[in-house]
């Protein structure tokens, strides 16, 4: 198209324009349409003498190029034929041969290179050369028949044929070396000594061997022979074979002597993606069973029945039936990979049960107690829906009935009931923990922890002394004992013996470290000084711990602190000192970092007066919060105003952290835990549902902490009582994850009821729970009580599972149960300002 | 979470004890220094976290998923046989596919 619509233009144009045209265009390498121009060109002026000739000849090998470049070689070599005759010569008639010889026709490019092989252009043709001695070798009928007398190429292939030959025969080293040494280093068979030498040494010497390939070039005709060389003279050939082509793998197999079936595994291997699909590997590995090491196999199979289980029954046909263990093992392993955490859970039990059936055996001790350790963490981070949590702590008490010598668990059971807020327990198992590691660090400063908490200060003092003993830059236990000592001397002081009081100042004094002086022991002399009423050392003594604070508002934080423990107002102390009304003062975010520690530290230390005191710093830290940018800045200042709690200043603190990070569910939880002053019955609607929709978010961004926190404050508030205690039975099978609308239909059905008179609710109910379908994983008994459970109420969940279990005809008091209690209602450890 | 077998790793049989399992390690380490081959020495030390104690061993047999590697697998297939020398024929066959182009 284009042609026909430029043609008459071109042809309307005067000779010397259609010369420039030409030119431009081929300046502009723009080979095919100067061809057309030339070639209108040459229509006009015919005569040879033509100048443009010479680029019209350019033009065609430029072009020829193009589409050599292409892998045109044909049409390149048409295109290239055409010079000769238009400008007399053939530049670069190399070049030809090479498409020629690309494009199969051997005569053709044998004529080229007869025609042309003593011009200039053909000098340093070695490769191509190179390339011609290997086809004639190949047997290349019309390469033969038309190599050029009295060249290399035709003087030097019998040599060549002769080494070949002795080589493919199985001849001796030596007797192929001889004639090797015939074809000297500069002929075009010079890649064939080299292969064929190479060849030799790959039995004796394969580090030579690969030495030998390297001198032959990636564009010698022999570089996929000296490829297959490299592959078999690795030490480990397989991935070296891998990276050959089909063609050269077989050639290397016959060299390595392997025989069809290792040949098929190659293949099979080849076939395999990179890294394998589960199933395809699988494949793999039963289909090359017979080449394979058995055991090797074996256990492969094995692994890979825990990412498809499918694969199950041809293992069981080719390796035998899998032992109880090992398939409750896999099964485990592939639920927890589908996220199935229930199911996960009782093939986990279901292994320890396999395990302690021969508790004598050490090993299967240790595995009984990992396993259920290892339930204790998917049963504490897994999804198991609202209000059926199971019990991660009862996993880690049953583990130390099997392995008793774990710290660590002993750890994880300390902080889980601290964290829980279960007193006794959390003392108890400090208290074992200590018997059974009475020299760690870690588990004596757990010690110390709980007997500061009972306010066992020589107990934890004695703890924090055997912890220095071990490990003397602990600063931890030095703190404890600093406090200990300043607990006593606070004693001493609200008694009235002041002498004994400063010698326990003094001892507080002298585990200080001078470079690590907090002010705390001066602001307590200074509280004695006053006491005693010594007024000018008590000024001297405040304005030293003043000092040693670092900051205004830190200075009158601790001396309120301490003032308040001795049962005295610190504004008796603020004109002493000039700090001025606390209400003004600036507070900078270093300062409020620092504060926010010692609130953490002061609620550790059980001082309950924490909260009313931040009540005189409102409006200071207020304005301090508004300095605060960093995401951990702000979740540290609400966590800590959580715990103290305050919740005004959370809300306050979690509307400001939510302006910065719109969304975040933990803020959303803060900020509404802040409003409800920690009481879910308080939670205004619409924050009840930005809490469900918050939930849901930490729950997709598996963001476990804040979907924690929520869960809790939703299902009252406290902390979350998911097992039971030790000592109890067998814990109760996981119960099914709910919808996540299950729970809001439950609600309305139990509302529906509350409406009813009371006495026709029982009944309503009875006749509800007649008309369940049936359900394929529950007896109709359990499915009974746990939709009753479930209408009732999550708290009363376990409650009505356990006593099912204990007695299924426990249905006569079921009308005691209404009205159910609501949420928020009798809860441990529940706070109000 | 898939591994790299650090029993192969550290070159020890899979019923090896503590004693031989610190003494590969160590001696791989030598071998394979930090400052030398960083990602080799991060691999080596992986595996002798991952194996160290008995508790670690069987806690690695109980809950590692481990990949099997058909790369292993095939080479333990492949280190039998005896090399055999192509036939003249067989050269001049492949050498012609080649440049032919016949695969």
């Amino acid at each position: 198209m284009r042609k026909s619509s430029s043609s008459p233009r071109l042809d309307a144009l005067p000779t010397p324009e259609l010369i420039a045209r030409g030119q431009d265009l081929l300046s502009a390498h723009n080979y095919k349409d100067a061809i057309d121009v030339y070639k209108l060109l040459l229509k006009r002026e015919p005569q040879p003498e033509a100048g443009w000739r010479e680029s019209l000849a350019t033009a065609y090998l430029e072009r020829a190029r193009q589409l050599a470049h292409k892998a045109m070689y044909r049409e390149a070599a048409v295109l290239w034929e055409n010079i000769p005759t238009i400008c007399g010569q053939a530049p670069h008639p190399e070049g030809c041969v090479e498409w020629l010889l690309q494009s199969n026709q051997y005569a053709k490019a044998m004529r080229v290179y007869a025609q042309y092989q003593y011009t200039s252009a053909l000098a340093g043709a070695g490769e191509l050369e190179t390339q011609l001695a290997a086809l004639a070798l190949a047997g290349q009928k019309d390469i033969l028949q038309l190599l050029p007398q009295e060249t290399p190429l035709r003087r030097q292939l019998a040599t060549a044929q002769a080494a070949l030959r002795a080589y493919g025969k199985g001849e001796s080293e030596s007797a192929v070396r001889e004639h090797l040494q015939n074809i000297p280093i500069r002929s075009p068979y010079r890649d064939l000594r080299q292969a064929l030498s190479a060849l030799l040494k790959l039995d004796t010497d394969p580090v030579e061997a690969a030495k030998l390939v390297e001198r032959i070039a990636t564009t010698s005709p022999y570089h996929g022979l000296a490829e297959i060389i490299r592959a078999c003279a690795a030490p480990e050939p397989a991935p070296e074979l891998m990276a050959l082509d089909a063609a050269q793998r077989e050639l290397a197999a016959h060299l390595l002597g392997l025989d069809a079936r290792q040949l098929k595994l190659l293949k099979d291997w080849a076939k395999l993606g990179t890294p394998p699909d589960d199933k395809a590997l699988f494949g793999f590995i039963i289909s090359n069973l017979t080449v394979l090491d058995q055991e090797q196999a074996r256990r492969a199979c094995l692994a890979l029945l825990s990412v498809y289980p499918r694969g199950q029954p041809i293992y069981t046909q080719r390796f035998g039936p899998l032992p109880a263990f090992e398939a409750q093992r896999l099964q485990a392993l592939y639920a927890e990979r589908e996220h199935q955490d229930h199911r996960a859970l009782r093939h986990w039990q279901a292994c320890v049960d396999e395990l302690i059936k021969e508790r004598h055996n050490l090993d299967h001790r240790l595995m009984a107690a990992l396993i259920l350790r290892h339930m204790a963490e998917l049963a504490k981070h897994g999804d198991f829906g609202w209000g059926q949590d199971p019990e991660p702590a009862h996993y880690l008490e049953k583990s130390l009935e099997f392995d008793s010598e774990d710290r660590e668990t002993y750890l994880k059971l300390i902080a889980f009931y601290k964290d829980g807020h279960y007193e006794k327990e959390y003392h108890q198992w400090v208290e074992r923990a200590v018997k059974q590691f009475p020299e760690d660090p870690q588990v004596l400063m757990a010690a110390v922890a709980t007997a500061t908490a009972r306010k066992a200060y020589k107990k934890a003092a004695g703890f924090a002394v055997r912890v220095l003993e071990l490990d003397p830059i602990n600063t931890k236990a030095r703190t404890v004992l600093i406090n200990s000592h300043l607990a006593h001397a606070r004693k001493q002081m609200l008694a009235g013996k002041y002498p004994l009081a400063e010698k326990e100042l003094n001892s507080a004094g002298q585990w200080e470290r001078e470079n690590a002086r907090s002010g705390i022991i001066e602001i307590n002399r200074g509280l004695l000084a006053f006491k005693q009423r010594q007024r000018e050392l008590m000024q001297k003594w405040f304005q030293e711990g003043l000092r040693l604070a670092g900051s205004p508002v830190l200075g009158w934080l601790r001396l309120a602190v301490e003032a308040y423990r001795l049962k005295l107002e610190p504004v008796t102390f603020q004109r002493d000192l000039g700090l001025g009304d606390p209400r003004k003062f600036t507070v900078h975010r270093a300062e409020l970092m620092t504060l926010i520690q010692w609130v953490n530290t002061y609620r550790e230390e059980s001082f309950a007066d924490i909260g009313s005191l931040l009540e005189d710093l409102e409006k200071p830290l207020k304005k301090a919060l508004r300095e605060i940018s960093h995401q951990d800045d702000w979740i540290s200042i609400c966590e800590c105003l959580h715990e103290a709690p305050h919740y005004e200043l959370l809300e306050y603190a979690a509307t400001q952290a939510l302006e910065q990070h719109p969304g975040r569910p933990l803020f959303i939880y803060y900020q509404i835990y802040g409003r409800a002053e920690g009481d879910a019955e308080e939670i205004r609607d619409r924050d009840y549902d930005r809490l469900e929709t918050a939930l849901e978010t930490a729950d997709e961004t598996d963001d476990q902490r804040s979907a924690m926190r929520i869960k809790r404050f939703l299902s009252q508030g406290g902390p979350p009582i998911p097992f039971r205690r030790s000592g109890g039975g067998p814990r109760s099978l996981p119960i099914p994850v709910l919808p996540p609308n299950m729970r809001a239909e439950m609600e309305e059905i139990r509302r529906e009821l509350e409406r009813l008179p009371p006495m026709l609710r029982g009944p309503m109910l009875e006749r509800m729970l007649d008309g369940l379908p049936e359900d394929d994983d529950f007896p109709p008994e359990v499915q009974r009580a746990l939709m009753k459970a479930l209408i009732l109420g999550d708290s009363r969940l376990q409650e009505i599972l356990d006593s099912d279990e204990e007695d299924d005809d426990d249905d006569d008091d079921d009308d005691d149960d209404f009205p159910p209690p609501r949420r928020g209602r009798s809860r441990p450890g529940r706070r109000r300002k | 979470m898939s591994l790299s077998n650090p029993f192969n790793i550290l070159g020890v049989a899979e019923t090896a004890d503590d004693a031989a399992i610190k003494k590969a390690y160590l001696q791989k380490v030598r071998e394979h220094p930090p400052e030398r081959s960083p990602e080799r020495f991060q691999a080596i030390r992986a595996a002798y976290e991952a194996i160290k104690t008995r508790r670690d061993r069987l806690s690695y047999r109980l809950f590692e998923h481990e990949t099997p590697d058909p790369a292993r697998l095939v080479a333990s297939a492949l280190q039998i046989g005896v090399r055999r020398r192509p036939t003249e024929q067989q050269l001049r066959q492949w050498l012609n596919n080649r440049l032919t182009g016949q695969k």
